[in-house]
């Protein structure tokens, strides 16, 4: 590894770095559909093109997964900002509206933040190896390429922190220029993340004051204010402090902390980092890695806040966390090569580093539903995440597209207990179900109907009224049972990585079934 | 400490990661030593079977949770009947 900078404007192992992602992240984008919430953003997408506005009702579907709370009666989203549905909406616009053009412009974000990464790194400490490393290692996370391969927010939020982030090292008058109107954006993709990356940057901004005037400071923060202020009100950010509870933060934070050690950065090298002795003579770069620990620190503290606990909230960190991990092996191999190869080989191909010292120390999170071919268990997740892109997945969503769009008239309805969203954008059918609170129509029974194997609760903790009106079917008498070959998994194509399957299940598995109405009946 | 030593440390807790996780791996583990494989995960399934009924046992036991319990134990067992059955995920 040659950390000298030589100057070269074009690096080769950049130009191969960037192919290998382009491969990981475009190939067979839409191999498998849109699950629950990406479809949320694609029906809104649609319905922007269509209206001009992000409605959640089209004349004949309902969006909604919070029992209509996300809107008002004139049916305009409020409960999640507009960017990243506007966003979808252009690509549609461009693309027609498919899978891959709702997918693209996110999956090229995170393309493009690999060459942040990269370029961030050795414009800060010159060190062209650590640069490398860090878009490597980066490119090579398969956390990170599930994210930036859904068609929502995830994949921007990263490209944004990483035209965030080097203002707090550097607030120079440029630097800022690009940051502020990034960090509005991200405000305006998700709030939460943003909440969680500002809470991180705080405390950077008070280590560098000396670099700070309190008229730039006073500067940035009303300019930031003009970015976000129109959010605040026309997301009704207000209206949802009922769903705070901050007695939960505490087990979040915990929660959150072991998921960002299981799947960004391996517990071993953040105490490492955190340990290395004062006396010790300090590794070029080395500020820089404890600063952005500081930075995670602060935003696994305030994401905590937040009303549920997502990993995807903490997608910003996966960038950083890289160029963290990066720094550890280059500081490895100038001391120990042996050892560093060792390193290298664990971070590349396995995620045992991750999880191995987690499980001894009983505090790793694997929900119990995880079989042992996912990211919770130890594993070489780039094996399991080719074997998904080139063998495919027996989708849940795609097997009830299918089906549905073999069998049903345009027009049907469908009730499904769960997944009503991807079914509302791939099919004709009218489709309720889901956490949508339906008006009641008594005497007329749907034509389809999917009970998912999962039931989910309601905020309130009780059955939603998709399940009840279910329930209340005499499907066995009136509905033709058809069992699909695919497996019932909850969620399709989620990237979280404790939710997401690779493999598809053998046998014995609950199958997909679908329940259609008998004629006459 | 010399810092051969140091090294020499670094590299012994590296080596034993990863053949710790190697035993652990569904397709090293579980193909070098099934059987240990696959009592390892009965084991886990039994703590989360225990852990899933005392969770339950905790909350009111309404309609929506009875559901709800009923559910994830016919998904614990259908899990342990693929262990059984020597199909875990990697064969």
């Amino acid at each position: 590894m040659n950390s000298a900078d030589s100057g070269k404007r074009i690096d080769g192992w950049l130009i191969a770095i960037l192919a290998a992602a382009a491969f990981l992240l475009f190939f067979r984008l839409d191999h498998r559909p849109f699950w629950q919430d990406e479809a949320e953003t694609a029906c809104l997408a649609r319905n922007v093109l269509r209206f001009g506005l992000p409605l959640a009702f089209d004349g004949v579907n309902l969006v909604s997964q919070e029992e209509n709370r996300e809107f008002g009666p004139d049916h305009v989203w409020r409960w999640s900002p507009w960017l990243q549905i506007y966003l979808m909406a252009a690509s549609f616009r461009i693309g027609g509206e498919t899978t891959l053009a709702g997918r693209l412009p996110f999956a090229f974000c995170g393309w493009l933040t690999l060459w942040l990464v990269y370029r961030w790194v050795r414009r800060l400490s010159g060190d062209v190896a650590w640069a490398r490393w860090s878009a490597a290692l980066l490119a090579l996370s398969v956390p990170f390429l599930l994210f930036a391969r859904q068609g929502r927010y995830t994949g921007p939020a990263m490209l944004l922190t990483m035209l965030i982030v080097p203002a707090a090292f550097r607030p120079s008058r440029a630097a800022l220029a690009v940051a502020l109107p990034a960090l509005g954006a991200l405000f305006h993709l998700n709030y939460i993340v943003f909440a969680g990356l500002l809470g991180g940057l705080l405390p950077l901004v008070w280590l560098e004051r000396r670099q700070w005037t309190w008229l730039r400071l006073a500067a940035a923060a009303t300019v930031l204010a003009l970015f976000i202020a129109p959010g605040i009100a026309g997301y009704h950010i207000g209206s949802r402090a009922g769903l705070m509870d901050w007695s939960m933060a505490p087990v979040r934070l915990q929660r959150n902390l072991v998921d960002v050690l299981q799947f960004a950065l391996p517990l071993p090298l953040a105490a490492a980092v955190l340990l290395r002795g004062r006396t010790e003579p300090g590794a070029t770069g080395e500020p820089i890695v404890r600063r952005l620990l500081i930075l995670v620190a602060g935003s696994l503290l305030t994401v905590s806040l937040a009303p549920r606990e997502y990993f995807r909230y903490l997608v910003p960190l996966l960038p950083l966390c890289a160029i963290v991990c990066a720094w550890c092996l280059r500081t490895l191999w100038a001391a120990h090569r042996a050892p560093a190869v060792l390193l290298g080989v664990l971070l590349v191909f396995t995620n045992w580093l991750h999880v191995v010292p987690l499980d001894r120390a009983h505090v790793y999170h694997r929900p119990w539903h995880n079989d042992p071919a996912m990211l919770t268990a130890p594993n070489f997740p780039m094996k399991l995440f080719l074997t998904e892109l080139c063998r495919g997945y027996p989708d849940v969503h795609a097997a009830a597209i299918a089906r549905l769009n073999e069998a049903a008239r345009p027009g049907d309805t469908v009730l499904a207990t769960y997944g009503d969203l991807p079914l509302q954008f791939y099919t004709r059918c009218r489709v309720t179900g889901g956490f949508q609170r339906p008006e009641p129509e008594p005497g007329i029974e749907p034509d389809w109907v999917i009970v998912r194997r999962r039931t989910f609760l309601t905020r309130d903790n009780d059955l939603p009224a998709s399940r009840r009106q279910a329930d209340a079917l005499e499907l066995e008498r009136d509905y033709e049972r058809i069992v699909l070959p695919a497996p019932d998994d909850p969620f399709g194509n989620r990237p979280d990585p404790a939710q997401h399957r690779f493999l598809p299940p053998r046998e014995p598995f609950e199958h997909l079934v679908l329940y259609r109405r008998k004629e006459g009946a | 400490m010399t810092r051969r030593a140091r090294g020499f440390l670094l590299g012994a807790g590296l080596a034993l990661v990863l053949l710790d996780g190697a035993v652990r791996t569904p397709e090293v583990g579980g193909r070098l030593s099934p059987a240990v494989f696959i009592n390892r995960e009965m084991r886990r399934l039994d703590g989360e079977r225990l852990r899933l009924e005392t969770a339950y046992a905790g909350v009111p036991l309404t309609e929506a949770w009875r559901l709800r319990l009923a559910e994830d134990l016919a998904e614990l067992e259908r899990m342990r009947a693929r262990l059984y059955a020597g199909s875990s995920d990697h064969p």
